[in-house]
C-alpha cells in the first residue's frame, strides 16, 4: 500500500490533500450550521473537478433500494431526474456498495465490472446533466442499512489511492457533521423520562387548575379559544391521559404546574 | 456485568476467563469477520502485543466473557508503532497518558440485543474509568471506518492520524481521542446504571508465590501459541502448589 502511494506520480492534483481533510475534520466537529458545513466541503471538492455531493440513505437495513436524500449540495436536473426516473432501483453503482466499504468510482466500476446497459444509460444521462464521473462512498450502519455519500464531477476524478482515501475521509466526517447537526446521533445524555410540555401548554393547564373556562382562558392569554383547545388537546397526549383533570393531576405530581 | 482490569499482576486469577477471550478474539476476528491473517489452528487469537506489558478490560458475567479489549501503553511496542507506522501521517503518537487501544471484542452474536448492547456500553465506560484511574489523556487506535460515527455517537472524539487505508476485509485508519471523564457519566445514564464498572482486583498473592506467578506469566507469554493450553494447564498445576 505505501510503495503503491510513493510510486504513483501524477495523484497529487493537490499539494496537502491530508492536511486539508484533517482540517476539515478539526473544523466540522464543532460546527453547527448545515450550510457552512456544505460551503466549506464544497469549497474543497472543486478542487478535484467534484461540483456536487450528497449524503443519502441508500438501502433501507433489509436492503431495500431507498435513496433518500439527507443533505449537500445536489444537481438538481439531475437529482430530479434521477428520482422521477426511478433510477436508484436500477443503479449497479449505488447496489455495489451493498458489498464493499471501500469508495467506488463510476470510471473504476466501469474498467473493473461488466456494465450493463441499463447503467450505461444512467452514466449517459448523467452527462446531459453535466456529470462525466462520480463516486460513492459507503456508509454501513450497524442495523444493515447503507447510507452513502455520492459525489459528482464534471471531469474525471484523480483516481490515485491517495486522492480516493481523502475523499473518502470527508465522506466519513462530512456524515457525522451532518447527523450531529440535524441531531440524529443520539443525544448523550438520556432525556428525562417525565413528559415534556411547552411553556403554552403549562400555561393553559395552570389555568385549568385554577377552574377556569376555555373561554376565560383564551381571554386571559390573548389566545382564540381554538388554540386554547389545541394546546389542552397536546398537553393530555403528551401526559398520556384522557381527561383535562386527569392532565392537571398529572402535571402537577410530574412537577410541571404548581398546585 | 463489570468489566475487570486484567494485567500481568493479577492474570493468574483469570486465567481460564483470559484463555477464553483468545477464543473469543478468534471466533469474532477469525470465523466471523473473516480476518484469515489471524487464524491460528488452536482456535485462540494471540499476537506480538499481548506481553506482560499488555491490560485487558474484559465484560464478565455470569463467570463468561462477554467482550474485551486490549490497552498497551505507547511506550511499549504497540501496534501503530511497531505493525503499522505507515497508517499513521507523521510520527506516531506516544508518551505518557498516551495508550493503544486494540483487539476490542464489543459481543457476540449469539447473545442478545440487550447483553450485545450493554457490554458495547460498558467496555466504553470502562476505558475511560481505566483512563482516570492510570491518568491516561488520549488513546490511540486503528478503526474500521463501518465503526467511527458509532464512536463518535458514544462520545468519543476520533481525531484521524493518516487517511483511511483498505485491507483484506474492510478500510480503516489510524486515531487519537482526548479521554474526557465527563463522558463516564453521561454513557452511565444511557445504559441506567450509576455504579462503577470497572473492577480491579488485588494480586492477592504471598511473595513467594508472586515471583513463581512471574516466571510462569512470562513462560506462558514465550511459548508458541499452538501449546497454551497445555502450558496454561502446567500453569495452573504450578500455582496450585506454589500457594499451598
Amino acid at each position: 500500500m505505501a510503495d503503491k502511494q510513493a510510486t504513483s506520480s501524477d495523484y497529487l492534483a493537490i499539494p496537502d490533500v491530508a492536511e486539508q481533510v484533517f482540517a476539515f475534520v478539526e473544523w466540522a466537529a464543532s460546527e453547527d450550521s448545515l450550510t457552512e458545513l456544505n460551503d466549506r466541503l464544497d469549497g474543497i471538492l472543486h478542487d478535484f473537478n467534484i461540483d456536487n455531493f450528497i449524503l443519502l440513505e441508500a438501502f433501507s437495513s433489509r436492503r431495500e433500494p431507498r435513496a433518500e436524500f439527507v443533505a449537500g449540495v445536489s444537481n438538481p436536473g439531475w437529482r430530479a431526474h434521477y428520482m422521477d426516473a426511478g433510477l436508484a432501483c436500477h443503479d449497479d453503482v449505488m447496489r455495489a456498495g451493498l458489498e464493499t466499504t471501500a469508495p467506488i468510482t463510476w470510471s473504476g466500476f466501469q474498467s473493473d465490472t461488466i456494465v450493463r446497459s441499463g447503467q450505461r444509460q444512467i452514466f449517459e444521462e448523467a452527462g446531459e446533466f453535466g456529470i462525466r464521473d462520480g463516486a460513492v462512498f459507503p456508509l454501513h450502519e450497524l442495523d444493515g442499512s447503507l447510507s452513502m455519500v455520492s459525489m459528482f464531477a464534471s471531469d474525471r476524478l484523480p483516481h490515485d489511492v491517495k486522492t480516493l482515501a481523502a475523499l473518502h475521509m470527508l465522506a466519513i466526517y462530512y456524515s457525522i457533521a451532518v447527523r450531529r447537526i440535524r441531531g440524529s446521533l443520539k443525544p448523550k445524555v438520556a432525556k428525562p423520562a417525565r413528559p415534556v410540555l411547552t411553556a403554552r401548554q403549562r400555561e393553559c393547564l395552570q389555568w385549568v387548575r385554577a377552574g377556569k373556562s376555555d373561554w376565560e382562558i383564551a381571554k386571559i392569554l390573548g389566545l382564540s379559544q381554538h388554540t386554547v383547545v389545541e394546546h389542552l388537546d397536546q398537553a393530555r397526549k403528551r401526559l398520556g391521559v384522557r381527561t383535562r383533570t386527569q392532565a392537571v393531576i398529572e402535571a402537577i405530581a410530574a412537577g410541571l404546574i404548581h398546585l | 456485568m463489570r468489566v475487570h482490569v486484567v494485567n500481568s499482576g493479577n492474570r493468574r486469577q483469570y486465567l481460564d476467563l483470559i484463555e477464553e477471550m483468545h477464543r473469543q478474539r478468534h471466533r469474532i476476528f477469525v470465523d466471523l469477520m473473516g480476518w484469515k491473517a489471524l487464524e491460528s489452528p488452536d482456535k485462540l487469537d494471540i499476537d506480538e502485543f499481548d506481553t506482560p506489558a499488555a491490560t485487558y478490560l474484559i465484560a464478565i458475567e455470569d463467570g463468561q466473557v462477554r467482550g474485551s479489549l486490549r490497552l498497551v501503553p505507547t511506550w511499549r511496542p504497540n501496534m501503530l508503532k511497531n505493525l503499522f507506522p505507515e497508517y499513521v501521517d507523521g510520527a506516531v503518537p506516544e508518551g505518557p497518558g498516551i495508550w493503544e487501544w486494540t483487539r476490542h471484542i464489543p459481543g457476540d452474536p449469539q447473545w442478545s440485543k440487550e447483553t450485545n448492547n450493554k457490554v458495547r456500553f460498558l467496555l466504553h465506560i470502562a476505558v475511560l474509568e481505566f483512563a482516570a484511574s492510570r491518568d491516561i489523556q488520549t488513546v490511540t487506535g486503528i478503526v474500521d471506518t463501518r465503526i467511527v460515527a458509532r464512536m463518535e455517537d458514544l462520545g468519543w472524539n476520533v481525531i484521524p492520524l493518516g487517511l483511511p487505508v483498505q485491507y483484506g476485509e474492510g478500510c480503516a485508519f489510524a486515531f487519537k481521542a482526548p479521554v474526557n471523564l465527563a463522558n463516564i457519566e453521561d454513557l452511565r445514564q444511557r445504559i441506567g446504571r450509576d455504579d462503577s464498572i470497572l473492577l480491579e482486583m488485588p494480586r492477592g498473592l504471598n511473595a513467594q508465590s508472586e515471583v513463581l506467578t512471574r516466571h510462569a506469566v512470562e513462560m506462558v507469554m514465550s511459548v508458541p501459541t499452538s501449546s497454551l493450553p497445555k502450558a496454561t494447564a502446567a500453569l495452573q498445576g504450578l500455582m496450585g502448589a506454589g500457594d499451598q
